[in-house]
């Protein structure tokens, strides 16, 4: 079985790491990236979960955490991406459990998750509430 | 009509009622589709507008049942962020309310399991005995329900030695009402017969599809935050992790009433260990700008808090996820291939609120019929049977 160094290692390889906590990482990558070494850890490493997604948007720009947890290694892994649009790659067709989490922030965001294959649109929000009407987002 | 929101009484537990959506073939399920967020309050941007001392009574409020994880979850969030050590006293009194919680929790579901499968004398029993625990809770909080005993820095109320004894003594009668639970529930052919090899979730689907709490460990899969991550004063505490391979409703109940055992295990340790000292530290009131996650495990499973703070007295974005959140995915996919009778008892093994059932659509795809039932509607139709 692969160890905590040996993660690292592969996580080194596609951005910067911090530790936060023991079994708490943050990974600071391209958000092109994500599918590829969510893909690359479920082969290296083994079985996946997602803890939770959080959207969040500062200074202009959007914010996703993938939070991650790492099976074999019980090692939570948070990847950390950026972008100036509202559109983010999806994990949902590699983890399924993905899907509310995403979908989550779809709805109070409007981060575009694309290749979610059942993103919809009303999932927490009420059927009656206006279209573009995303109550997280801030007014700056 | 298109429209289908359910309007009864909501369940206090969770802040999730959902509406499922089944595609029936006869009376096999072939499809279900979830619509959650009926009861979404807005909490995590009202969060963002309130002071952090304001919000560990807004988290509190979450939810009823699994309050006492709630504000542990959030204090816990802003002490770390903060760097804030909390007094050992305080950390052992957190993890006794958090398993008297815990208790009462598993017992209510417990009872409901068995209310749904048509046992409904055991329902008043888990009623007595859950009484017992909450009698506790309002002997050390002062409030049965609502505790409001964790602080941002410690506890707000100290254990007496009156209040131990007391407590020991309500354990020493809920244990031997536990071994009774649990030779019902392993030993009866109805019980077997309604939940054994029912919905069944496998190791690595439980993983993929993101369950938590005992939905995983009833799967298999070694995850409790408590040992996985240990928080608090669990670090000082033994215990061992309640894991069933099975991966059916009835390895799920049987996950709940093992961790009774070693709930009521962890509150005796941590009574006997209490250590001396203060139960509170003095806080600051504004957080430095700072990126932390905590996680508790809740009754329901694993409760996951996300704040980033930006150096004011309120949170600049608090994420809040709640563990039937992760759960309804897999019990939705664990549906499919069940019939229409074993829904409630299905649903009922993920611990969800009752307004889940409150109105269930029917589809048949053969001839097209589309329909509406109640629970109340299910549970006549298969008694009938």
């Amino acid at each position: 079985m692969m160890s905590e160094e040996e993660l690292l290692k592969i996580l080194g390889e596609w951005g910067k790491v911090e530790q936060k906590e023991p079994k708490d990482y943050r990974v600071y990558m391209d958000k092109e990236k994500v599918p590829d070494l969510v893909k690359c850890l479920i082969e290296k490493v083994g079985d996946i979960r997602t803890a939770a997604v959080t959207g969040m948007q500062r200074n202009g720009k959007f914010i996703v955490y993938y939070h991650l947890w790492i099976h074999p290694l019980d090692v939570m892994v948070s990847l950390v991406v950026e972008s100036e649009n509202d559109h983010f790659p999806s994990i949902t067709p590699i983890i399924p459990g993905s899907h509310f989490h995403e979908n989550e922030a779809f709805d109070l965001l409007g981060l575009k998750f694309e290749g979610h294959p059942y993103l919809k649109k009303k999932l927490i929000l009420p059927e009656e509430s206006p279209e573009d009407y995303y109550p997280l987002r801030k007014e700056e | 009509m298109s429209l289908l929101i359910p309007i009864g009484p909501q369940h206090p537990a969770l802040p999730e009622p959902e509406r499922f959506i089944f595609k029936v073939d006869g009376e096999v399920i072939v499809d279900v589709d979830v619509k959650i967020g009926f009861c979404h309050r807005g909490v995590e941007k009202l969060m963002t507008k309130k002071t952090y001392v304001q919000n560990i009574y807004l988290s509190e409020r979450i939810c009823g049942i699994c309050n006492v994880a709630h504000t542990t979850c959030y204090v816990q969030l802003v002490e770390k962020a903060l760097d804030l050590e909390v007094p050992e006293r305080a950390q052992f009194i957190r993890v006794i309310l958090n398993e008297l919680a815990r208790i009462h929790s598993h017992l209510l579901i417990i009872g409901i399991t068995g209310e749904e499968i048509g046992f409904e004398t055991i329902f008043m029993y888990m009623w007595r005995d859950r009484e017992i625990v909450m009698r506790m809770i309002e002997d050390i909080t002062g409030n049965r329900v609502i505790s409001a005993l964790n602080t941002i820095g410690g506890v707000r109320r100290d254990i007496s030695e009156e209040q131990k004894e007391r407590i020991k003594k309500g354990i020493s009668i809920l244990r031997e009402r536990f071994k009774k639970y649990q030779e019902v529930f392993t030993e009866d052919s109805t019980v077997r017969r309604r939940l054994c090899e029912r919905g069944i979730i496998s190791k690595s689907d439980a993983i993929s599809y993101g369950a938590v709490g005992p939905v995983i460990r009833g799967s298999g899969v070694k995850y409790d935050v408590r040992i996985c991550y240990p928080y608090q004063a669990y670090d000082r505490i033994p215990f061992d992790m309640v894991i069933y391979e099975e991966g059916d409703s009835l390895a799920r109940v049987l996950v709940r009433i093992g961790e009774l055992f070693t709930s009521a295990d962890i509150i005796e340790y941590a009574l006997d260990h209490l250590p001396k000292g203060d139960i509170r530290v003095p806080a600051p009131r504004k957080v430095p700008e700072n990126d932390v996650i905590s996680l508790v495990e809740a009754p329901r499973g694993e409760l996951f808090y996300h704040l980033i703070s930006n150096g004011t007295d309120r949170p600049y974005r608090l994420k809040v996820k709640t563990p039937t959140f992760s759960n309804i995915y897999p019990i939705a996919r664990a549906m499919i291939g069940e019939t229409i009778p074993e829904i409630p008892a299905i649903l009922v093994s993920m611990d969800p609120c009752f307004s889940c059932m409150d109105r269930l659509k029917f589809i048949d795809i053969r001839k097209g019929k589309v329909w509406i039932w109640s629970d109340r509607d299910i549970r006549r139709h298969y008694k009938r049977r």
